[in-house]
């Protein structure tokens, strides 16, 4: 089909070139037959033309002398032609013609014309400057090969520019033919794939609602190879895409059902010794190859893997280590958090909230030792532990949050305020009120927030001493509201002595019965 | 014998409901998106509709809303995760769904509340 395509094609390319050159030939080359003369003249010899001189009776003039090229007196140069007519005017009384032959046969003026018109047209002949006898340069130079100026050089290599084109272009050729190529390899496997997966779902969805439904955990504890191995061939589970999606189904139901149903599933995942490719997971060099591994030993409680998962918990990969830490917490059965104190890197919002998700759930069945982060090198670790202390409700670490104070960078000091203003504690006002006096004022606006709440006279003494500093607009709200709360005397007299009108905005605002919490 | 009409894209979740039900005796239809699911409702006869909210080009409030529309004597029962929007949840029960069931679910159970509506 294809062959039959280019032939055809081919075939139209030569009728179109063909047509053209007809078209062509119907300009006339030479205006009128004195032009034509002329240009015989300039012309000299042409190839197929030759002429001879004839009288009224046909006798042909036969002279070997005049440049005559055979013995019966043909001349190819026209101006010769000539020439010897007119000289044969002069000396004999007969009437000489010139005679025109193309190829040895006798033509009319106006075949001839219209044979060296085609001879033009075809560049057949190359056209003979009048005069100077000098060439057309343009038609000759449209004739000839380019040559390089200087040796050595190449005809396209010495055009640099050129080269450089005829490389972009290729190159872009070479790109898109091999993006091409690649997209068709990539979506064919794709494909492919897709259609495994769906292939392999209906394989599975069958034999896996069969015994999750009709045994139970018992029976599908004791079920013997034989029949396991006919819902779930040992042939299938060789082949790592089939090993993949029943994985993947099994966590997706895991996560999905409730009740004696998880228990089945945990069973069966055993049962199809699925653990061990789990558990093998952890070694690959793929981050997420290993994050994979994590979820599937955390998800299907594989507790004989918990040796290789802690091996992760301080990972340089951030995925890597905030699983492995959630798989450690999730199924150990007597880890604390000591190992969370030696991490290296500093723990993200996300990683507490997913820790906190998990510790708040195994505080209330064991001693997580949650002091054990007060005493880490990373600082981060030790704000954990100060949140967990205040989320929990941790009271009687308390103690050791006031020995922590005094030697913790403002970050921390904040915490541990924020923790004892959040369990209400008036016996460690003495850490507030020292707050209140540091240079960082974003500790001097918790301090002041938590002296409200844990504050004593002696607080409200500190607090009239930063008013009379001008805090700015946000600081003497917090500590006006603190002052109010404290002491509503010495909240008054301050309002009285500085009629300013930040202080009566505020004053306003801290009085008016809705705007007061706000 | 009573046919019901399950919603849900998750073709392992309404394979496992499907099996599930089939083991008590019901036919059931199954459909894996909204449009599909108002084709059934107007033309099989049914006598429950289990569906999920989240489910591709018409979600499970609009099917509510047609089937009480077209078919208000058909029970309904939704599925749908915890953690899906209160105010979707509310005006599903406001609609008068029969049942709603918080996945993650256990099968045994939707069977026991199916078996509940089919017979009151």
């Amino acid at each position: 089909m294809f062959a039959k395509n280019a032939v055809a094609f081919v075939f139209l390319l030569f009728l179109i070139t063909k047509t053209v050159i007809v078209l062509g030939q119907d300009k006339a080359v030479f205006a009128d037959s004195i032009s034509f003369a002329g240009f015989l003249i300039n012309q000299g010899e042409i190839s197929g033309l030759e002429f001879r001189l004839t009288d009224s009776s046909g006798r042909i003039f036969l002279d070997s002398s005049l440049n005559v090229l055979s013995e019966i007196g043909q001349t190819a140069d026209f101006k010769t032609a000539l020439l010897l007519k007119d000289s044969l005017l002069r000396s004999d009384s007969s009437v000489w013609e010139i005679q025109f032959l193309v190829y040895e046969q006798e033509h009319a003026f106006s075949a001839v014309r219209e044979y060296v018109s085609n001879l033009l047209r075809n560049g057949d002949i190359e056209v003979t400057t009048p005069d100077t006898n000098v060439k057309d340069y343009i038609s000759l130079a449209s004739k000839e090969r380019y040559t390089p100026l200087f040796p050595g050089t190449s005809v396209y290599g010495g055009d640099y520019k050129m080269v450089i084109v005829i490389l972009t272009i290729s190159l872009f050729v070479l790109f898109a033919l091999g993006m091409i190529i690649f997209m068709l390899i990539y979506k064919t496997r794709r494909n492919r794939k897709e259609k495994l997966q769906t292939l392999y779902d209906e394989l599975i969805i069958a034999p896996l609602s069969e015994i999750l439904f009709e045994k139970t955990l018992d029976e599908l504890e004791s079920l013997s190879d034989e029949e396991l191995y006919s819902n779930f061939p040992a042939k299938q589970l060789k082949k790592s895409l089939y090993t993949q999606v029943l994985v993947g189904r099994i966590l997706a139901l895991n996560k999905k059902m409730k009740g004696d149903f998880k228990l089945k599933l945990k069973a069966l995942y055993r049962r199809l010794k699925l653990e061990k490719a789990s558990i093998e997971k952890l070694k690959s060099s793929k981050w997420d190859t290993v994050v994979m591994g994590l979820v599937e030993i955390n998800e299907m409680d594989l507790k004989e893997g918990l040796k290789e998962v802690k091996k992760l918990v301080n990972s340089p990969n951030f995925q890597i280590r905030s699983q492995a830490v959630a798989t450690v917490l999730n199924l150990s059965d007597d880890v604390d958090l000591s190992f969370l104190r030696d991490q290296a890197y500093p723990l993200s919002r996300w990683q507490q909230m997913n820790y906190l998700r998990i510790i708040k759930h195994l505080n209330s069945s064991r001693d997580l030792h949650i002091n054990s982060l007060f005493s880490s090198k990373n600082q981060s670790i030790r704000m954990f532990g100060y949140k967990l202390v205040r989320i929990l409700g941790l009271v009687d670490l308390l103690a050791e949050l006031e020995e922590k104070f005094q030697s913790s960078a403002d970050p921390e000091k904040i915490e541990i305020i924020k923790t004892f203003e959040y369990l209400g504690v008036p016996s460690e006002m003495q850490l507030v009120n020292a707050g209140l006096k540091s240079a960082n004022l974003e500790l001097v606006a918790i301090a002041a927030k938590a002296a409200g709440t844990i504050g004593d006279d002696s607080t409200a003494i500190i607090i009239g001493e930063i008013l009379e500093n001008a805090p700015d607009f946000g600081l003497k709200l917090i500590l006006l509201r603190s002052l109010l709360n404290l002491n509503g005397d010495l909240y008054r007299q301050f309002i009285t002595d500085n009629p300013t009108s930040d202080s009566q905005r505020i004053n306003n605002h801290l009085l008016d019965p809705l705007l007061k919490d706000v | 014998m009573k046919k019901i009409l399950i919603i849900e894209d998750d073709l392992l979740i309404s394979s496992l409901v499907q099996f599930r039900l089939r083991k008590d005796g019901y036919e059931t239809v199954l459909v894996k998106d909204g449009n599909a699911g108002i084709v059934a409702i107007d033309t099989e006869t049914l006598d429950l509709i289990i569906t999920d909210v989240m489910i591709p080009f018409k979600n499970g409030i609009e099917i509510i809303h047609h089937a009480r529309k077209t078919k208000p004597e058909v029970p309904i029962i939704v599925l749908s995760s915890l953690g899906e929007e209160e105010k979707i949840v509310l005006e599903a029960f406001n609609l008068g769904v029969a049942d709603f069931i918080p996945k993650p679910f256990n099968p045994n159970e939707l069977a026991i509340r199916v078996k509940r509506i089919l017979k009151s």
